[in-house]
């Protein structure tokens, strides 16, 4: 098997100036580059016989400045499983209703109490969550979107 | 695809609109039917080969003609959703038997504004929504009752069904994110992603 070069263009705002390689399997070399570097190199290994793989988009997403690159993602049966079997009873609700922020316990009926500020029922939530890995705060809008997740 | 169960959804896919499409595709969803929209982005003859299947193989559609003006001052307005609508209204006056049986429902954003330009369609079944998606699925809840698509007693108030929408959200945004997906990546997801994800928060 030839050597092959995959070049992935990478967010310069993350990797600015470097260069990182990585050999995952005999014969394939990984080397993410800038894009001004891309085709210095890509053309030298060519001529080194190399036989080059342009990936056209590879999503940087790692702000912690960890070199990882993020394919493009997809819902996966085992991501949809996730979702669906999921407990929510330590989740708290926070949602406009009626120009007043309640606040409502997953799978409660009712809310657990109403306030006039945001800030109020924010402070309300975390009072009465239980501290754990699944337990979370969620801020809806008016429009019912997410706008917040604690 | 199942005729019976399809709901064909006739609307915008602008970021401005996709909380109402989110919540159309949830109301959809949680009373057992399958929301069909249509994914194809070029304009072409396939674009309206492909709404024309959807069409002919849904007994329900909701057509939202609020988004029928300009995006900008001076701009003509977009036509695509009345085209659409008036394709499946003609679908079920000229369609076969079982195509006569199709019922919509006309969203608009406030009562009455498409008497000024579309007043052929009076008659209707046209309903606002004012732009609230909360709103959106009380009008398609009153609009499976009236038209007996879901037995009443299976229908639940309306504050039920919004923190149910609300809760399967959730569910949504934290699995992804602790999958490594971002805000802006599951704002993004596509419809057919979206449907799926809701599917299984469901």
């Amino acid at each position: 098997m030839r050597p092959y070069l995959k070049i992935l263009p990478i967010s310069v705002k993350y990797y600015s100036q470097n260069v990182y390689s990585k050999v995952l399997r005999e014969n394939v070399l990984n080397l993410i580059v800038t894009s001004s570097l891309a085709l210095v190199t890509g053309s030298f290994l060519v001529r080194h016989s190399y036989t080059i793989k342009l990936i056209p988009l590879a999503t940087i997403t790692n702000k912690t400045n960890r070199k990882r690159t993020v394919q493009s993602k997809h819902i996966t049966a085992t991501l949809a499983k996730k979702i669906n079997e999921i407990e929510t009873q330590d989740w708290i609700y926070v949602t406009p209703r009626d120009n007043m922020w309640t606040v409502r316990k997953g799978g409660a009926e009712r809310a657990f109490r109403s306030y006039k500020l945001k800030v109020a029922a924010l402070n309300a939530a975390k009072k009465i969550i239980q501290p754990s890995i699944n337990s979370h705060i969620i801020v809806f809008d008016a429009q019912g979107e997410i706008s917040k997740v604690f | 695809m199942n005729f019976q169960t399809n709901i064909f959804i006739n609307c915008p896919f602008d970021n401005e609109y996709k909380p109402l499409l989110k919540a159309l595709i949830f109301t959809s969803l949680y009373f057992r039917f399958e929301p069909k929209i249509s994914t194809t982005a070029s304009s072409s003859d396939s674009r309206i080969t492909e709404i024309m299947k959807l069409i002919e193989n849904s007994k329900y559609s909701i057509h939202d003609i609020s988004r029928c003006e300009p995006l900008k001052s001076g701009e003509m307005p977009r036509f695509n959703m009345p085209y659409e609508m008036g394709i499946d209204i003609g679908c079920s006056v000229y369609g076969t038997k079982i195509q006569k049986t199709k019922q919509c429902l006309i969203l608009e954003k406030v009562k009455n504004r498409y008497d000024t330009v579309i007043s052929d369609i009076s008659g209707q079944d046209i309903k606002e929504h004012n732009n609230n998606p909360k709103k959106a699925i009380e009008k398609v809840m009153e609009w499976f009752a009236a038209n007996e698509a879901v037995p009443i007693k299976m229908i639940p108030g309306l504050s039920t069904i919004w923190k149910k929408y609300l809760e399967c959200k959730a569910k949504i945004e934290i699995i992804l994110l602790e999958d490594g997906f971002t805000k802006k990546e599951i704002k993004d997801l596509s419809i057919p992603q979206y449907i799926s994800v809701m599917k299984s928060a469901l």
